[in-house]
């Protein structure tokens, strides 16, 4: 996996998002990742394809959270 | 009694060995003590189940936190509240447990708070899992360790070679640690299986060897040798398959480097597998394959020899304390890319071997109980409770 792969489920991790109802936009990752909004989208779909995230569309807005496969993964590094 | 355990993963949150030994431990003392286990939620999993007098409460964080390390701060103190809500429910704890440093903060707090003896088990180190990192991460994770460490009555550990590890790097007393192997639930890796449909299932074609590993896909596990590895078997039998079961971030690293070795389309990533699927796929294999760097106890060996699955493993740490060479398995030194392919091959080749180190294997697999291990626990609960000091 990518660095930014790896950075993208730890930080989906650690702010909680492992389900729709506490899912993180987009957007809002990619501040967190100090990154330009919308840089993001290509690697978050890949994240997706591999079962690493769930992606959806919430008012117009880019929303992701982490499956239970995406959760153990970023888990595996600490254990 | 009523004992209180914490700890970040237990099923179906299944990171490492830490859920399974929780869940087999906390099974077994349920039987006749009153078992809370606090642990962080999951999707899918209610907030409480109750199974007899074990208690399962899982944690929600509602606060997010802006590195790893502050959310495990941040999940020990919604897992203190919680304890306070269980010690107002059901009563106070007559020991409090805790498993490795993610929980180290709520166990040290609850000792104090509730004044009950702490109980501490190392599934592992920073110092192993890190190979002696300095950086300023690996340094709390440390400071951790150590507080742990000393801030419980007693200390358990799953390896003999773990109890020499602990007692250099924190200078715990030997008198202190108890060294309490881990154990398989026999039952689960019983039975027949169709070899033939799981086979297909993993794509492995009529006359093909299946090679089968399993666990977290990282650097410590040592898969990439075994990827490298996988050549050198295929020039002796040409005819069998790589399936490695488990999730972590070396996934595109180990399919590149499958890429690079020419064994893409023999080697199989078959992600996270639940129970029955695991079962059958290493009743259904040839030879299973622990090429671990380190490995404090190894619970995947006790699995393969409990489904009657021959062994390949690193001599490493626990590993080489479970499994003995030419008897229920092969040792191969670690990093030893050919000694290790020589060790599959080997048992690929001689059915004779194969058969009698996996019969061994899992005679071997029916001593370690988890009946056993609840025993031996409660023990060192008994201890703690004797000899507990709150100063």
């Amino acid at each position: 996996m990518s660095e930014l792969g790896k950075k993208v489920l730890s930080a989906l991790l650690i702010v909680g998002a492992q389900s729709r109802e506490m899912s993180e936009s987009a957007a809002h990752l990619a501040s967190r990742l100090e990154l330009q909004a919308g840089s993001l989208e290509k690697d978050l779909r890949d994240l997706q394809a591999k079962g690493y995230v769930t992606l959806f569309e919430k008012d117009g807005t880019l929303m992701v959270y982490l499956t239970t496969i995406g959760i153990v993964t970023a888990s595996s590094t600490y254990s | 009694m009523r004992i209180l355990m914490l700890t970040w993963e237990y099923p179906p949150r299944i990171i490492g060995g830490i859920a399974r030994h929780v869940e087999g431990l906390a099974r077994e003392l349920s039987f006749r003590n009153e078992v809370h286990i606090v642990t962080l939620d999951f999707p899918g999993s209610p907030p409480l189940e109750q199974k007899g007098s074990l208690y399962i409460h899982r944690v929600p964080v509602e606060i997010p936190s802006p590195t790893f390390h502050t959310w495990v701060l941040m999940f020990n103190h919604f897992f203190e509240k919680r304890v306070g809500q269980i010690a107002h429910a059901y009563g106070p704890p007559d020991v409090v447990h805790t498993h490795d440093w993610l929980t180290v903060t709520s166990g040290v707090a609850t000792k104090h708070l509730l004044r009950r003896p702490l109980v501490m088990t190392f599934h592992s180190t920073e110092a192993k899992r890190s190979s002696g990192s300095t950086s300023p991460e690996s340094n709390l994770v440390n400071g951790l360790e150590w507080w742990g460490a000393f801030e419980s009555t007693r200390v358990i550990t799953i390896s003999r070679s773990m109890v020499a590890h602990l007692e250099t790097q924190f200078q715990i007393p030997a008198s202190k640690i108890a060294s309490i192997y881990n154990a398989v639930d026999m039952e689960k890796f019983s039975g027949s299986v169709d070899r033939e449909a799981v086979r297909r299932r993993w794509r492995v074609e009529p006359g093909e060897k299946l090679i089968a590993a399993v666990g977290r896909l990282t650097a410590q596990k040592g898969f990439d040798n075994l990827v490298r590895a996988f050549p050198l078997v295929l020039q002796k039998v040409p005819r069998c398959r790589l399936l490695i079961m488990g999730e972590g971030y070396m996934r595109t690293e180990l399919q590149a480097l499958a890429r690079e070795r020419g064994v893409a389309d023999r080697t199989i990533l078959g992600g996270f597998v639940g129970d029955r699927d695991l079962s059958d796929a290493l009743k259904s294999s040839d030879v299973v394959v622990i090429p671990s760097r380190f490995e404090p106890f190894g619970i995947t060996a006790l699995e393969a020899m409990a489904a009657g699955a021959p062994l390949a493993v690193s001599k490493v740490d626990g590993l080489a304390e479970i499994v003995q060479n030419e008897v229920d398995g092969l040792q191969f030194v670690p990093e030893d890319i050919g000694g290790m392919a020589d060790a599959i091959v080997r048992l690929l080749m001689d059915g004779p071997l194969a058969s009698r180190l996996a019969s061994n294997g899992m005679e071997k697999a029916k001593r370690y109980s988890w009946s056993s291990v609840a025993e031996r626990t409660e023990e060192v609960y008994e201890a703690a409770m004797r000899d507990a000091k709150y100063e």
